[in-house]
């Protein structure tokens, strides 16, 4: 959508852009109001979460919050345990699934509409309904109480994802290329590393992102799988913070520290991923 | 900015840029671990939070007998968080010291019905543990089949320590399937200075009173405050709903939606009761209420936003920093303008319960035997503000000085669990159709419906 | 589609086949294993009145007979199609704005980008906390600003009041927490389309508009397909988010609510799981309009 010829700063040019930049302005205060306001509480004493009037800014700025959380040994453990299981689901899919999603990509054969919908199948039930015939399996395979129990259960929602998303990225891709691969002797499996992959680096980068974001995020199964506190991931061990609350309060300060702490190694790591597989894929060459 | 790609500039093997993804992950998460506290996590006891320290948990009055299953490990459950996982975790730590049992600890999830679905897949899949659970007072007329009955375990003198009411709502089938553990009341909270600026000498006796002096003080207070309210309590779908309503129509001596296994909420007190509350909702008590929980209220109250509040003991902790510290007092729920008309507060609490599973049951009991223990329940009030569970430890001036609200009458009334494992089903059916008649709909055409979902229900 | 480079063709045709399906097999044996068996025991269940603490009988299809009757699942299923039509349309045209937005090249456009997955990195029950707490009438922000600082109302709003006012509600914190992703993966769409078809098309005269309608979307479109597909599935399942605000009110009860309601609270397993069979129909109907409406347009 851009181009490389130079524009001449028209008034109409300068008024699309100071448009544009308000536009991006509106949407930056959309989409970080609410975390401000998180930021907000959690350095602020709980008293002032209901203030009235609002306080939009703390009166009486405490760290208190981000120390009850980070000296809780049981949160540094969630971060580790959050992070092995989305990187892991992740992995796994991405492999997988770029395989699975080529076939259904960039083949014809019989049976493939059909084997697109079974596989969207796998995550069309709710969790609450599978969550019992899950537990069962679980306990009969003893990965109950495991990370890999989340690994495995997570497959069901974040495969099918995977799967669909890269496969339409395959399917988008130009029939050209693979052609003069194929002309110059590849194998297809030599033509899906070194075109298909390359090109699809976009889609990949997206879909590992969203995929360890989904397995962040996910709570119904990071609860009911284990019991004990050692194998809580970050939604869980968020739930559950708060030393100093008793049973129906909620100890919103530690809450909302604790949750823009994990913000950071999530957001982290995504950064780390769009980088490198976009860099890493395309081998770094650009146009502009 | 489009990246237009050259093929033959990528690397070889895209597989080998996914798995040095995971290594890194791995490394990364590995170095992680080994920076992180590495020990007193999961199952031994130890949260390590940044907590001032808590006093040494009581002697363990049953150690000599206890120190016969010396080496057994008995599975508990904790709670999960606050206060009650430390004052909770300091009582296992005592007990393993003075009797040689190993406790091993599994935390509650926060939320009471995550607790009560795990309860449901671990005791319907035959899990031998836990061997001691936590259990909301609902629970135990859907659990009772699966719980170990206490009455040949612990002696009359001991179960007669508890409210009667909260043995009785433990006991199903004649089978004591849990002992009290904390309890809970409804109180009313009210702002002692508000009163007094506005004339009254002392908080509310009825309901009608309490209407009267919250328009007064709203209608005083709200040019000022534009989000003033008389009255906030729990209105949103939800069992704490149930608990309010209840102490509406019991106040107006209109039964306690069944009585027994008789559906008696189709009476006229009732409807008045249901009828009192509806008016409230836009004059005395924001729109809002109906979403409203225990918290909500809390903050609302304790934003200095209402003159009164409807709240358990626990709310008592305004005083230690909030807008109204210092400037209300707590007081017995108002009863109903009816003859026969009396305070009513609704009982809450959670009790201790034996798997009938158990590889361990002796053991277990044993454990369960401190948990409920006098010195226990005075050792938890005064350190996480959980209610006793008995009058004679209630009376304590140590346990009333940390929680004054104890000092005031309270006449308990039970929810109707002796309906069995049907509860959770009928308490969804009172607590959606007071939900919609706070927001609006016919009272009495409600209660019809209700007395005859109940009625089709209970059967 | 496959490409056809110099061989017999009906070798090839069988080879390319079998190099599919055994690059799905792997796929297929994680279904297999993780999520074959709950979806059988599941239907298998709602043919049965399983309950918690009873025993289990086949009872055929009186649980469907009676779901056909159940005026609270009727509700239910309202709630959460209106829920999915108002968000999912809602972040898709948001997300697409977002997208062709993110895509210019403008000074800060990395720092925009990070801050896209500021709201998708804040765990959902946080966000559906916190912004319970922002909608509080007594004490919320939003309140705050419309009657104490803005004077756009007089009386504090019940935001949740009415079963509208609730949907609506629920449906900007969806589309708050959820625009990202689709703009995500529009984002990701639009990077893959080569910029000299812009460039042409530029060259030939054709306008920004002109240009999006006929060069963008339509290359867009499988983009847009998964992310309306998933979108559509995550919404159509939603719980969090209306639990957390709403617990268990009659009016904003959706399926899946309704599901646990049914398996947990009444442990009703029996009856849960024919609720279960029947919300994964409704997705399944979803899905089946939008692979149509999809295949129309490849016409």
């Amino acid at each position: 959508m851009t181009s490389t010829r130079r524009r001449r700063r028209t008034p109409a040019t300068r008024i699309r852009r100071a448009l544009f930049y308000l536009l991006l302005l509106a949407i930056a205060v959309f989409l970080l109001f609410p975390v401000y306001w998180a930021g907000k509480t959690a350095v602020s004493p709980d008293q002032e979460i209901y203030a009235t009037p609002a306080a939009y800014v703390p009166h009486d700025f405490t760290l208190q919050h981000f120390d009850n959380a980070l000296s809780d040994s049981r949160f540094l453990r969630s971060i580790v345990n959050s992070l092995i299981v989305g990187g892991s689901v992740t992995a796994i899919s991405i492999l997988l699934g770029a395989f699975a999603a080529y076939a259904l990509g960039r083949f014809d054969f019989r049976g493939r509409g059909a084997m697109r919908y079974i596989i969207l199948a796998m995550s069309i039930f709710p969790q609450i309904a599978i969550l019992g015939s899950l537990y069962k399996l679980l306990t009969a395979t003893q990965l109950y109480n495991t990370l890999f129990a989340l690994i495995g259960t997570y497959l069901i929602f974040i495969l099918p994802f995977t799967v669909w998303t890269l496969a339409s990225f395959f399917q988008q891709l130009p029939k050209e290329l693979e052609e003069a691969a194929y002309i110059d002797g590849a194998s297809s499996m030599q033509t899906f590393w070194r075109v298909m992959m390359p090109l699809a680096a976009p889609g990949l980068a997206a879909t590992s992102i969203l995929a360890v974001i989904a397995a962040w995020n996910e709570y119904l199964f990071a609860l009911s799988f284990e019991s004990d506190s050692s194998n809580w991931t970050v939604p869980v061990m968020i739930s559950n913070v708060g030393a100093q609350s008793s049973a129906y309060t909620i100890p919103w300060g530690d809450q909302m520290a604790a949750s823009l702490v994990v913000m950071i190694p999530v957001i982290a790591l995504v950064l780390v991923l769009q980088r490198r597989i976009v860099a890493g894929l395309t081998g770094g060459s650009v146009k502009g | 900015m489009n990246e237009t790609v050259r093929p033959d500039a990528t690397t070889a093997g895209i597989g080998r840029r996914a798995f040095i993804r995971l290594g890194a992950v791995g490394v990364g998460a590995t170095l992680l671990a080994a920076c992180g506290d590495g020990d007193g996590i999961g199952g031994s006891i130890g949260g390590g939070s940044s907590a001032p320290a808590l006093p040494a948990a009581p002697a363990v009055s049953n150690a000599a007998a206890a120190k016969k299953y010396a080496g057994v490990t008995v599975v508990t459950d904790i709670p999960g968080f606050g206060t009650e996982l430390a004052t909770t975790e300091q009582l296992a730590k005592q007990f393993e010291s003075e009797t040689g049992i190993k406790i091993k600890t599994v935390p509650l999830p926060k939320s009471t019905s995550d607790a009560y679905a795990a309860d449901q897949r671990l005791l319907a899949a035959g899990q031998a543990t836990p061997d001691v659970l936590l259990v909301d007072l609902i629970y135990p007329p859907a659990l009772a089949g699966y719980l170990l009955d206490l009455k040949g375990r612990l002696t009359d003198a001991e179960i007669k320590l508890s409210y009667p009411n909260l043995v009785t709502v433990n006991t199903i089938d004649s089978r004591l399937v849990a002992y009290p553990w904390y309890g809970g009341f409804g109180r009313l909270y009210y702002r002692t200075d508000l009163l007094s600026k506005y004339g009254y000498a002392a908080p509310p006796k009825t309901w009608t009173e309490l209407t009267a002096m919250a328009t007064k003080i709203q209608a005083g207070e709200q040019p000022g405050n534009k989000a003033f309210s008389g009255y906030v309590f729990q209105g949103n779908a939800y069992e704490g709903l149930t608990c309010n309503a209840l102490e509406w129509v019991a106040s107006y001596n209109g039964g306690t939606f069944v009585d027994g296994t008789t559906v008696s909420i189709d009476n006229p007190n009732a409807i008045a009761a249901l009828k009192l509350a509806q008016g409230w909702i836009g004059k005395i008590a924001p729109t809002g209420v109906t979403t409203f929980t225990e918290d909500e209220a809390h903050s609302a109250f304790g934003a200095g936003n209402a003159a009164f509040m409807r709240n358990w003991e626990y709310a008592q902790d305004l005083d230690k920093g909030s807008a109204v510290a210092g400037k209300f007092a707590v007081a017995p729920l108002p009863a109903g303008d009816v003859s026969g008309g009396t305070t009513a507060a609704a009982a809450g609490g959670w009790a201790v319960a034996v798997n009938k599973k158990s590889a361990n049951p002796d053991a277990a009991v044993e454990w369960l035997r401190y948990l409920t223990s006098p010195g226990a329940q005075a050792y938890r009030a005064i350190n996480s503000a959980d209610v006793p569970a008995q009058p004679g430890v209630a009376e304590q001036a140590d346990v009333q000085a940390a929680l004054p609200a104890l000092k005031q009458e309270v006449v308990p009334f039970a929810r109707p669990t002796q309906i069995g494992g049907k509860y959770n089903e009928a308490s969804t059916i009172i607590f959606q159709a007071v939900n919609g008649m706070l927001r609006g709909s016919d009272v009495e055409s409600g209660v019809r419906k209700m007395a005859g979902d109940l009625r089709g229900l209970i059967g | 589609m496959s490409p056809k480079p110099s061989g017999s063709g009906a070798t090839l045709a069988t080879r390319q086949a079998r190099l599919a399906w055994l690059l799905m097999t792997p796929t297929m044996l994680v279904a297999a294993v993780v999520a074959l068996y709950p979806a059988v025991t599941t239907v298998y269940r709602s043919f049965t009145d399983d309950t918690f603490g009873g025993t289990s009988h086949w009872i055929g299809l009186d649980n469907y007979s009676k779901l056909l009757h159940d005026t609270a699942f009727r509700s239910a299923m309202w709630v959460t199609i209106e829920f999915t039509v108002l968000t999912v349309a809602t972040e898709a045209v948001l997300g697409m704005i977002l997208a062709l937005a993110l895509h210019n090249a403008f000074a800060g456009r990395g720092v925009m980008r990070a801050l896209l997955l500021v709201p998708f990195a804040i765990i959902n029950v946080v966000s559906a906390s916190i912004w319970k707490l922002m909608f509080n009438q007594s004490y919320g922000v939003f309140n705050d600003l419309l009657v104490g600082k803005l004077h756009l109302a007089s009386q504090p709003i019940d935001f949740f009041g009415t079963r509208t006012s609730a949907l609506l509600s629920v449906s900007a914190i969806d589309v708050w927490k959820t625009t990202p992703f689709v703009a995500l993966l529009l984002l990701a769409g639009l990077q893959t389309i080569p910029a000299d078809m812009h460039e042409a098309a530029e060259v030939d005269g054709a306008g920004p508009v002109r240009r999006f309608f006929s060069i963008t979307l339509p290359l867009l479109r499988p983009a847009l397909l998964v992310a309306l597909v998933f979108r559509t599935l995550d919404a159509l399942r939603v719980f969090d988010v209306f639990y957390v605000l709403f617990g268990a009110r009659a009016d904003t009860t959706t399926m899946s609510i309704y599901i646990e309601q049914n398996i947990v609270d009444f442990g009703k397993a029996g009856y849960g799981s024919a609720i279960s069979v029947v919300t994964m129909l409704v997705i399944a109907i979803f899905v089946a309009i939008y692979v149509g409406l999809n295949a129309r347009a490849d016409r």
